[in-house]
């Protein structure tokens, strides 16, 4: 059942177009992430959305309250919209204490003072804020902080949350601990969330749907187990995965062995089937942890460095010509066996083809 | 309809843009149409023209003003020998404050002089006070009985009667404005030999170059921009100076640009004042392009907050004692010394008698209707001064706290409206002010707000003329403050309670504002400090129920109550000083 809908929406500024008419549904209750690199318009559609922009064409629906459209000359300002904001920087006001943050959003409510108190301290209690009622922003630390602008949004009771980046100022322990805040937040205000981050992670751990940009178009909307098993296209592909994902221009020789483009001499061999008739000309994308390594006397490849990261090893491979380069990645009782310089010979387990110039997907294959 | 659909457009308009429209066009009325207004006057008959010109009718349209002034037997009196005097003036004003300011600046941070923290806060007072305060009390040392009026010091207590040259003129002109500039040098320099890596000199002294080969070939070309930006600068300002000239050159009619310009509008010949004045803005124009071609950007104002680094310092050896001898007497002759003259003289019943039963306190409490100054009653009964000090008073704060308001306003419309043409054109007008010199501001809003122009009331003669007047004038200071304290402001403070549906109102009372106000509060203090001290933008605009203390000052020594004018002298001497010492406490910046 969709919820929030976008129709081709247009947003352009100084003349350069930032959003290029983009259409898209959210279901009521639903978790979803825009990803994607700095500039790809993932900030510019919340903003949209949020009120805080005004789109050049389009519509924009919650339900059955139309939040903006160009045709039917609607712009319903940011306060009207029912939606909780937070910023990347928390933007908690710093001459204001906790309380004062809190209850600014109450202001345009008309409600006895005594009712507002309640709501304060209703979300004190729920973001744990007790004690620091009094205090500053500048007296708090970072993840109180973050407390302090979640419970100044979610104050107001909206029906949708909007976070911008909200845990990139964070260092990395802490950001895991509130991720999971956030998603318990989710949960048990039976919210609709929209997150943007540029951090893949972050939306593969807490996305129900994300929805991949790219200069301001949609590249992929899918779940968190498509978009990073199934990409749609070489950009998708690309931009998700950790380390860097292996994409090798090929030609198909046979059923069962790739041949690179740059370097003609090797070869890779994948497991499962292929339908498509197309040989030459493709890129396949191969996920480190697709991978397989076996000792050959014969390999086409050569160990060239292994880095041990705690559970995992991450192994460098060169082809024999050293031509080309591969990533691996697997548990450290497989790799750490292997000796530098050592010859292997690879099979990709899992991966997809796609057409190197247009970048569309051809197929997938599974061993 | 079409009409309720353009009031939901304009409800609808962004408050960056709404405001931005409303500066706009306050500005295009405040800033430009002055300009305008005074071009177009040039060039038609004041109503002076019939009586000058045979059948000539007020009104019409003529290059009689501009040929008059430019290409006449009286253009040489009119225009060139003033305009060849201000620039003489300026060139000579502004190498003595560099030459001053840089060597003391040297001294300072980078040599082992003592007394430093004594000399780098004494140094900072000349520009602090009145740029006219050196000028009042060279007078009072060096006039004597030759020249008409009671004896100044020299004359009185030696019996030495200096020549004419040395009492009024040229020289007395430069070298109390440059005393005027030399903290000015002085600041800037000090920050640019303070940012100098002193490894940069180390490494020349590492391959046996001289102390002075380093000074000369590694020292000063590194700080050669700012005393080029500098030098630009003074001059610029020195080309405009007023008050100096009025006290020091017009007693012998040795008139410069701006002492021509309000003789000319002053007597009402506003053809050849605002022929006078278009020309000096069309050079200062020049100059600050000039600046900007050789600097690169426009730095509107430097500002420096007086730290430094440590350095190795340079031993002084033998030049130890007669440089530190050299600045003592600096701070005593210029800077003390006048200060100190200006007091005693308010306590002496008769100038220039120099003797203990001459004493008194008369000029500060005592009653009307002695004998003494034609009855004059001293400062403290004399209700025309105390209106004076009170109009002062009320005039520089009420410009204070407005300026602050609405440089916080044009640094909104311009910092949210970046990149648009608005917030250009918003950001250039703001500037324009600063080319035009005070004499002329002053007597162009004389002759445009006499009248009734569509809803505003005619303002001759009123408070709000005098604040309007200071607020444009100190626009591009006030604006640049509020733009640099909207900088550091995040937009995001503001779409939160956007978001949150609080409207712009409130989101500018509670948030903005309050937010950006620490940044511009130093701003608000100076514009007190400089309103308080300012003559040439509003001698020609006040009228006797809105004297103010400078204008009183004028005045007073025009008719010969020198005491009563150095009386008011100091009292705007001590309250600039204590509004400086205050803006130093709350960490403010000195204005350059």
């Amino acid at each position: 059942m969709s919820y929030i809908r976008f129709g081709n929406l247009v947003k352009i500024f100084n003349g350069n177009p930032a959003i290029k008419g983009i259409n898209f549904e959210i279901n009521k209750g639903e978790f979803v992430t825009f990803l994607g690199p700095s500039g790809c318009g993932k900030t510019t559609t919340l903003r949209c959305l949020s009120g805080l922009e005004t789109p050049e064409d389009g519509d924009i629906w919650v339900g059955d309250k139309c939040l903006f459209s160009k045709k039917g000359g609607v712009n319903l300002p940011a306060g009207n919209r029912g939606l909780g904001l937070v910023f990347q920087n928390y933007a908690l006001w710093p001459h204001m204490t906790v309380e004062g943050n809190i209850g600014f959003g109450l202001r345009k409510l008309k409600i006895p003072q005594e009712d507002k108190n309640k709501k304060i301290q209703r979300v004190i209690d729920a973001m744990d804020l007790q004690s620091l009622e009094k205090r500053y922003p500048h007296e708090l630390s970072g993840g109180q902080q973050q407390r302090v602008a979640l419970a100044r949004m979610i104050v107001n009771e909206p029906g949708i949350l909007l976070f911008d980046e909200p845990l990139s100022n964070l260092d990395a322990k802490l950001r895991m601990k509130l991720r999971s805040e956030l998603k318990r937040l989710h949960t048990e205000l039976e919210a609709t969330s929209i997150y943007v981050t540029h951090d893949q992670v972050e939306a593969l751990a807490l996305s129900d749907k994300i929805v991949v940009m790219k200069d301001g178009v949609i590249q992929q909307i899918g779940t968190p187990y498509e978009v990073y098993h199934d990409p749609e296209n070489l950009f998708v592909a690309d931009f998700m995965g950790n380390p860097e994902t292996n994409l090798v221009k090929v030609s198909l020789s046979g059923s069962r062995t790739f041949v690179p483009d740059s370097d003609p001499e090797c070869s890779i061999s994948f497991s499962g089937k292929l339908e498509s008739s197309a040989s030459s000309g493709i890129t396949v994308n191969a996920r480190p942890e697709d991978i397989e390594v076996s000792s050959s006397e014969k390999g086409n490849f050569f160990i060239y460095s292994i880095q041990p990261m705690g559970s995992e090893v991450m192994v460098h491979l060169k082809s024999v010509n050293r031509k080309l380069d591969m990533i691996v990645k697997g548990p450290e009782e497989h790799y750490l066996k292997y000796k530098v310089e050592e010859k292997v010979d690879l099979t990709v387990r899992r991966g997809n083809i796609y057409k190197t110039d247009t970048g569309e997907k051809v197929e997938s294959f599974r061993g | 309809m079409q009409f309720k659909q353009s009031i939901m457009n304009l409800r609808n308009m962004k408050p960056e843009v709404l405001w931005g429209w409303i500066i706009a066009s306050l500005l295009l009325v405040l800033v430009l149409a002055p300009v305008l207004f005074m071009s177009y006057e040039s060039f038609v008959f004041d109503e002076n023209g019939p009586r000058m010109v045979r059948g000539a009718e007020t009104g019409a349209f003529t290059f009689f003003n501009w040929k008059r002034t430019a290409a006449s037997e009286l253009s040489k009196a009119l225009l060139y020998q003033p305009a060849l005097n201000s620039l003489a003036i300026a060139v000579g004003m502004t190498a003595i404050a560099l030459i001053m300011g840089s060597l003391f600046a040297w001294l300072v941070v980078r040599t082992d002089i003592p007394y430093k923290t004594f000399f780098s806060s004494v140094l900072i007072i000349p520009y602090i006070v009145p740029s006219w305060t050196v000028a009042m009390a060279w007078i009072g040392v060096f006039k004597s009985e030759q020249y008409g009026g009671a004896p100044g010091f020299l004359n009185a207590v030696f019996g030495i009667n200096p020549p004419q040259w040395i009492i009024y003129g040229y020289i007395p002109i430069i070298i109390s404005l440059g005393v005027h500039y030399v903290p000015y040098f002085f600041i800037m320099m000090r920050g640019a030999l303070a940012n100098i890596d002193s490894r940069l000199e180390e490494s020349a002294e590492l391959l046996k170059a001289s102390k002075s080969e380093i000074l000369v070939k590694i020292t000063l070309p590194m700080v050669l921009p700012a005393i080029g930006a500098g030098f630009i600068l003074t001059f610029s300002k020195g080309l405009g100076e007023f008050g100096t000239q009025a006290f020091l050159g017009l007693p012998i009619r040795y008139y410069t640009f701006s002492t021509r310009i309000y003789s000319a509008l002053n007597n009402q010949l506003y053809g050849e004042g605002y022929v006078l004045a278009l020309i000096l803005i069309i050079a200062t124009t020049f100059v600050v392009i000039l600046n900007q071609m050789v600097i690169g950007t426009r730095k509107r104002y430097v500002t420096i907050s007086g730290k430094g680094s440590v350095k190795k310092q340079i031993e002084l050896g033998k030049w130890r004692i007669p440089m530190t001898v050299l600045m003592f007497s600096f701070v005593a002759v210029f800077i003390f010394g006048p200060l100190l003259l200006l007091g005693l003289q308010t306590l002496m019943l008769h100038e220039g008698v120099y003797s203990l039963d001459n004493f008194t306190l008369h000029y500060w409490f005592g009653k009307a209707g002695t004998d003494i100054a034609m009855g004059q009653p001293g400062i403290f009964r004399n209700s025309s001064i105390l209106d004076a000090i009170w109009n002062s008073l009320r005039l520089s704060g009420v410009v204070a706290i407005l300026s602050g308001v609405i440089g916080v306003l044009i640094g909104y419309t311009v910092v949210k409206g970046r990149k648009t043409i608005l917030s250009k054109l918003i950001e250039n007008l703001t500037f324009a002010p600063y080319l035009i010199p005070g004499v002329a501001f002053g007597g162009i809003y004389l002759t445009m707000f006499a009248k009734q122009i569509g809803p505003i009331p005619s303002l001759y003669g009123t408070f709000a003329l005098l604040v309007l007047v200071s607020l444009v004038k100190h626009l591009p200071f006030s604006s640049s403050a509020g733009i640099t304290a909207m900088h550091q402001i995040d937009p995001s403070l503001e779409e939160v309670a956007v978001v949150h549906g609080i409207g712009w109102g409130t989101r500018f009372r509670k948030i903005i504002f309050p937010l950006a106000k620490s940044g511009v509060l130093s701003a608000m203090l100076l514009n007190f400090i400089t309103t308080m001290r300012t003559l040439d933008l509003v001698i020609l605009l006040v009228t006797p129920k809105t004297t103010l203390m400078t204008s009183v000052i004028f005045r007073y020594s025009e008719q010969g109550f020198v005491q009563h004018a150095y009386g008011v002298m100091i009292m705007i001497i001590f309250i600039v000083i204590s509004g400086h010492l205050i803006l130093s406490k709350i960490g403010g910046k000195v204005e350059l």
